[in-house]
């Protein structure tokens, strides 16, 4: 929790730039339905083990870095993920160790 | 490896995070470690038992969160570096198992003789995957796909946001939002490398191990 705390007053430089402050919204910004998913997910994280906690958000700093097209191409291949049947998703994921084991 | 360290990785296994040559060291472990193998056995069949039960059960609220409280308090006692073993170390497997079953056995028992609230759990995916198309551009992604073990710590899913939010999700609330991308995002970065992957009917290195879920 003290990480996260950390990490969040960390963040205030990076959040200064303009790439993050186009996108950044605060709580009372989000819509009802917004809020209620942000909740979700952050039960979801205090639940993750410290060590993914902190992957997550090293790779928060990341993708805040990255420029809006790229944003928006991992936010479209996450819904083709996510659309992905039982099937599909069992090939993709061994696709993926196969790929990353060839990659290493 | 030793023991403490191969249940670290464990979670990241899960979730196919772990570079190759960790998940080599994890599965070494498992083949010497019976202790280990055993634990992943339990929490397997445990899994499988949580599988089927009905996709919709309410648990009675004061147990629901007496047990998510009981279970934030453990957590913490294992992450502060004076314990130096896990609470849930000193506790036997047939322990846990009878302990497991005991409460699926009073959920499935107070549904069957409808004493617990007519509340009932949200089915997220559905729900997020309509409003996802409803939400603006910017952030279209839905409520992350409830992953086994989370789903079983996290029965109260689908609850309202508070009005006066912690301050870790006021300060950052978009690390939320994106979580479920974050989550897979070296899978999003090279979806389309991944995707043209070819399993050819060599030998994977994987061969010989469990099938892991995608998370």
């Amino acid at each position: 929790m003290r990480g996260l705390a950390a990490f969040v007053l960390a963040l205030f430089p990076l959040l200064a730039t303009p790439v993050a402050a186009q996108g950044w919204r605060g709580w009372d910004q989000l819509s009802p339905e917004e809020q209620r998913r942000a909740w979700d997910n952050y039960q979801r994280y205090q639940q993750l083990p410290q060590q993914r906690q902190r992957m997550i958000e090293k790779r928060y700093q990341q993708f805040q870095t990255m420029p809006p097209q790229e944003q928006q191409r991992l936010r479209q291949n996450y819904e083709t993920y996510r659309g992905l049947d039982p099937g599909a998703r069992h090939e993709f994921t061994e696709k993926y160790r196969r790929w990353k084991s060839d990659r290493h | 490896m030793r023991c403490r360290q191969a249940q670290r990785l464990m979670t990241s296994s899960v979730d196919n995070e772990l570079e190759p040559r960790q998940q080599q060291r994890l599965d070494r472990h498992l083949t010497a470690c019976a202790a280990c193998r055993q634990e992943l056995a339990a929490t397997r069949t445990m899994l499988e038992v949580v599988a089927r039960l009905p996709a919709e059960m309410a648990l009675p609220p004061r147990l629901e969160e007496a047990t998510l409280h009981r279970m934030r308090d453990a957590a913490r006692a294992e992450r502060s570096e004076r314990k130096p073993t896990p609470w849930w170390r000193s506790l036997s497997l047939p322990a846990l198992a009878v302990a497991a079953a005991a409460v699926l056995a009073l959920a499935v028992g107070l549904r069957q003789f409808d004493v617990v609230a007519t509340r009932s759990v949200d089915v997220p995916d559905r729900v997020a995957a309509k409003s996802s198309h409803q939400a603006g551009p910017q952030h279209q992604v839905a409520a992350e796909a409830p992953h086994p073990r989370l789903a079983r710590q996290e029965p109260r899913r689908g609850s309202e946001p508070p009005k006066d939010p912690p301050a870790e999700l006021a300060s950052a609330p978009d690390l939320f939002m994106d979580l479920p991308i974050l989550r897979h995002m070296e899978k999003l970065e090279h979806f389309e490398a991944i995707r043209t992957t070819t399993l050819d009917e060599g030998p994977d290195p994987a061969d010989g191990q469990q099938e892991r879920s995608s998370g």
